[in-house]
């Protein structure tokens, strides 16, 4: 099976003392398959980038979703799992990851069916199942 | 070095069928010189959830400057998942599970339903609490947060 391995550093050195701040961290997953996506938004409407739970090559249990602002602007996307959403800035030339699909309840039960977004730029979406 | 936030996300996969899925991303957040006031943390999860990380409007050793943060969010624990809870100043709520050596990251951990529905007008919320909670009563994590005068 193959392996998708991820590595996230974040590097910051305080101006004043030159203390470095660096992060990293690492995770390997087993994955089956992925899908790459570019999508270019509209601050007026609605896109959707992801929708969770059809099999095949629709996305279906994401273990690992990486959304890149490759545009010029800010996008907004916004979680919903059916009865509560939430949303995140990605401001442009950022990065969004993150695991799995249970991301909006504290105790697991909750899984996000989609994910849309808007703004004036465009997002590539890559994700692993 | 300038005062910036060097942020570097890098994976690679090549499926059954030979097509490859890579990335190096790199970018610099906020990179006018503006981002400040670095909290780097190890943190004990219980299943109380604690109060990893406040913030406040005025400075202190206690609490991180409230606004537009990054915020990196490690679960360095190999048995226990995390639940985290990110609350906004307004009432927003936004909710992660962290499994062993996952992670939550956001460039800017301001957050509202309104940015979705008014992406031009919406006012942010700024992030005032995570905690965390976990299975066990000993869970280690780790969080980097960088405040960023502007965003």
């Amino acid at each position: 099976m193959p392996v998708l391995t991820i590595y996230k550093t974040v590097t910051y050195a305080d101006p004043d003392s030159l203390t470095p701040y660096t992060m990293t961290a690492t995770k390997t997953l087993n994955v089956e398959t992925a899908q790459r996506t570019r999508y270019t938004l509209s601050s007026g409407s609605n896109t959707q980038i992801l929708s969770n739970g059809y099999p095949g090559l629709t996305t279906a249990n994401p273990l690992y979703t990486a959304i890149k602002n490759v545009g010029s602007g800010s996008a907004y996307i916004l979680f919903d799992d059916g009865t509560s959403v939430f949303s995140h800035e990605i401001p442009a030339g950022a990065i969004f990851d993150f695991y799995g699909e249970d991301i909006w309840g504290t105790g697991g039960g909750d899984t996000f069916n989609a994910i849309h977004a808007k703004g004036n730029t465009e997002l590539e979406v890559d994700v692993f199942m | 070095m300038a005062n910036e936030v060097e942020v570097n996300t890098t994976y690679a996969f090549v499926s059954d069928d030979g097509t490859a899925y890579s990335e190096n991303h790199t970018y610099f957040s906020d990179a006018n010189t503006t981002a400040s006031r670095a909290r780097r943390l190890g943190f004990i999860a219980t299943t109380s959830g604690p109060t990893v990380l406040a913030f406040s409007t005025t400075p202190s050793y206690t609490t991180q400057l409230r606004g537009p943060c990054l915020l990196l969010v490690v679960n360095r624990d190999t048995r226990a998942d995390m639940f985290l809870t990110l609350d906004g100043a307004l009432g927003a709520r936004s909710q992660r599970n962290l499994k062993a050596g996952e992670w939550l990251f956001l460039d800017v951990t301001d957050l509202d339903n309104t940015a979705y529905a008014s992406p031009i007008t919406y006012a942010a919320q700024s992030l005032i609490a995570l905690t965390v909670t976990s299975e066990n009563s000993d869970a280690k994590g780790e969080y980097l947060c960088i405040y960023k005068a502007a965003s």
